[in-house]
């Protein structure tokens, strides 16, 4: 019956692995969507509107704006997207965008341009020392590493530029800022003759919830613990004809359901160690990433969460064969 | 004899009809979610397959940045000015058969009434090839083919960069544009024509502007590269160069570490489902012993208890999962491929199930 128990132990820790793999997953994406920036994040695509605004309010209107976000504490991505220059402009003051330490200056912005480490420009500047997106750039300040792998598919920006007299069109990432502060700037970018979409702000667990990855990763654990908690009842039914006899010869319900639980926890905790180790070296098989403390985090996590659920699973197991074995007698 | 334990097994399973339920459909949501999953890595799986060739020829594709409304690099409007010597530059090497290029979407976009509403795809260069792969292609350039959806279709000739186009041989079928940034475009109902690499001149803006961005150099030397890319910006054009073999090997590891997850856990927790009805099958065969024993001594076979024992284990995997799967597997293509390996697992599950349940009846209902 150990055996049994360690088995599907085994599989069951394979499923929480992949659960917490999915989450974690999901967490990464998230980041990334928000390219890099830590904290609560909301999201709007800014186009150039239709009424006509002349250079000189423009202008008044991109400096209170640059104004509002320092005063406010704000800061802000902002990401082309699909026309312009394949760049990325962050203004950070509060300093939520970690991987701009090392270029932001005391006021949170960045002066000169920075090639993304990784990227085609980053490249040919190291090869040739010029820009062939950039054709009028003579000079570099330095190199940057980039909030998403530049090899993988979705990520072609090459270079952080300083803010520019106006505030571009682009796809804006704001970081520290309330519902007020948002339609007070928008407000402000309309009179630069900017147009702000919709505010996407999802919370963290309806992200996460919405995953399909994580809902699929959810289910089978789930059902696949619905299914192991009726596999143990039926192998504990076994016994209880032995269990019915230790209640004769004055067990209580307690110290049977404590026995039986002793009884199985090693194998438990062995499957349990066993499965989530297996699924992760298989993950890192798979993904070829390099092993990270994430994904150690994750294992543990998972390995964590695994015991308390399915300890609690088989305690379920053991106090109803125990109320049963009582009802026998 | 069949009958009788046909319709007994099914009398098991009838008597216990909420833990079949119950089980069973565990088993259909499994192998539902599990032919979705696996349909839908197998279409990714092709798309990305369908790249190889461009992958191996080290091809290079580009994401466009168009130029921003009102900058000076475009005066009249929305569109690049990409210098002639930009242009030359790329019809040269699609004359070397280092590269090709293709306008998919934006032609003629003045003329509603273009090549009558049929889909045109133009294309440039030999090497277009590796973008169709298993596609034999109409010469002397320039001609047109049509796919294999349209024959039997009368197509009035098309007018084109100066030219008249009427499309003279067939696309065979199952026809796939690779197209790096949009994956597989299917070719059935669309007319292909092939153009020199010279006509890239005769283009209208906003063609020219789609044939440098759907430009792909094979190979390209280091030199070419960037005296492209900087020709195209030059003309408020920015192409950020893409190397697919190493794009798409980041994306194929994606795909693969997903769909390894999903398909690992479906089995762990198909594994887990069987382990439990295989217990509960036995607990269910241990209380009908003394039915299987009286039947035994009455004259019953192995053979007709087997049968018994089989028909009540089917219900559970085979017939209750049964109904989506053929569900799904009526909606075709891409789901049918994939439906017939979950159905083949269910199989093997109802195979293992029913051998251990029924060697344990016989051997405990003949010992008794």
């Amino acid at each position: 019956m150990r055996i049994r128990i360690g088995v599907t132990c085994f599989l069951l820790g394979t499923l929480t692995f992949f659960f917490g793999w999915s989450i974690d997953r999901s967490l990464v994406n998230r980041s990334t969507a928000a390219f890099g920036m830590t904290g609560t994040v909301q999201t709007v695509t800014v186009t150039t509107s239709t009424q006509a605004v002349d250079a000189a309010s423009a202008q008044e209107a991109a400096r209170a704006a640059r104004r509002f976000l320092v005063a406010h504490n704000i800061s802000v991505i902002i990401a082309s997207v699909g026309d312009g220059e394949p760049s990325m402009i962050v203004v950070d003051p509060a300093r939520r965008v970690p991987w701009l330490s090392p270029i932001r200056d005391s006021r949170g912005s960045v002066r000169g341009i920075y090639l993304f480490n990784g990227s085609y420009s980053a490249a040919r500047w190291r090869a040739v020392s010029s820009v062939p997106l950039l054709p009028s750039v003579t000079a570099v300040s330095g190199f940057v590493d980039p909030p998403r792998d530049p090899e993988r598919p979705g990520f072609t920006l090459q270079y952080v530029r300083p803010l520019p007299t106006l505030f571009p069109t682009g796809n804006y990432v704001f970081g520290g800022a309330s519902q007020s502060d948002m339609s007070r700037f928008q407000a402000i970018l309309s009179r630069q003759g900017l147009s702000a979409g919709p505010i996407f702000s999802t919370p963290l667990i309806i992200d996460i919830a919405s995953t399909p990855f994580v809902v699929i990763t959810a289910l089978l654990l789930s059902s696949g613990s619905v299914a192991t908690a009726g596999y143990w009842s039926l192998l504990l039914s076994k016994r209880t004809a032995e269990s019915a006899i230790h209640r004769v010869y004055g067990a209580t319900t307690k110290r049977l359901i404590i026995r039986l639980v002793l009884y199985g926890a090693p194998s438990v905790l062995m499957g349990l160690t066993g499965g989530t180790v297996a699924a992760s070296i298989f993950v890192r098989l798979l993904s070829g990433a390099p092993l990270a403390t994430s994904h150690l985090m994750v294992l543990l996590a998972s390995l964590t969460g695994g015991v308390v659920v399915v300890l609690a699973v088989w305690t379920g197991a053991t106090v109803s064969h125990a109320l049963k074995a009582g009802g026998d007698r | 004899m069949i009958r009788i334990e046909v319709l007994g097994g099914l009398g098991i399973a009838l008597k216990r009809w909420p833990q079949v339920l119950l089980i069973g459909g565990m088993f259909a949501i499994a192998a539902l979610v599990l032919s979705l999953v696996l349909s839908d890595v197998l279409t990714q799986v092709a798309v990305l397959r369908g790249g190889y060739e461009l992958r191996a020829r080290r091809a290079t594709a580009f994401t466009a940045y168009y130029p921003e409304p009102g900058k000076a690099a475009a005066p009249d409007g929305l569109v690049s000015r990409v210098p002639d010597a930009t242009i030359k530059l790329l019809a040269s090497r699609v004359e070397a058969g280092e590269a090709y290029s293709a306008i998919t979407s934006n032609l003629q976009l003045d003329n509603a009434n273009f090549a009558e509403g049929h889909r045109v795809i133009v294309v440039f260069g030999d090497a277009v090839r590796s973008a169709l792969p298993g596609s034999r292609l109409c010469r002397p350039v320039p001609c047109a083919m049509q796919g294999s959806g349209l024959v039997g279709h009368a197509i009035a000739p098309i007018r084109f960069a100066g030219r008249r186009f009427a499309p003279d041989s067939i696309l065979a079928a199952p026809a796939t544009f690779f197209d790096p940034n949009l994956a597989g475009v299917p070719l059935g109902t669309t007319i292909l024509i092939r153009l020199p690499a010279d006509d890239l001149f005769r283009l209208n803006p906003i063609e020219r502007e789609e044939a440098l961005t759907r430009s792909v150099l094979l190979n390209p030397r280091p030199a070419v590269l960037d005296a492209f890319v900087a020709g195209s910006a030059g003309g408020g054009l920015r192409l950020v160069p893409q190397e697919l073999a190493v794009q798409q090997s980041g994306r194929l590891q994606d795909v693969m570490a997903t769909s390894g997850i999903y398909v690992l856990g479906f089995a762990a927790f198909l594994a887990l489902l069987t382990v439990t009805f295989a217990s509960s099958v036995a607990q269910t065969l241990r209380r009908e012993a003394k039915s299987l024993a009286i039947r035994r001594l009455w004259g019953a076979t192995p053979l007709a208890l087997h049968i018994r024992v089989g028909v009540f284990v089917g219900v559970t995997t085979l017939v209750v999962p049964m109904a989506p799967l053929t569900l799904l597997f009526m909606m075709g293509d891409p789901f049918a491929g994939a439906v017939g390996v979950v159905a083949a697992v269910m199989a093997c599950i109802f195979v293992a199930v029913w051998l251990s349940a029924s060697r344990s009846v016989v051997a405990g209902v003949w010992t008794r």
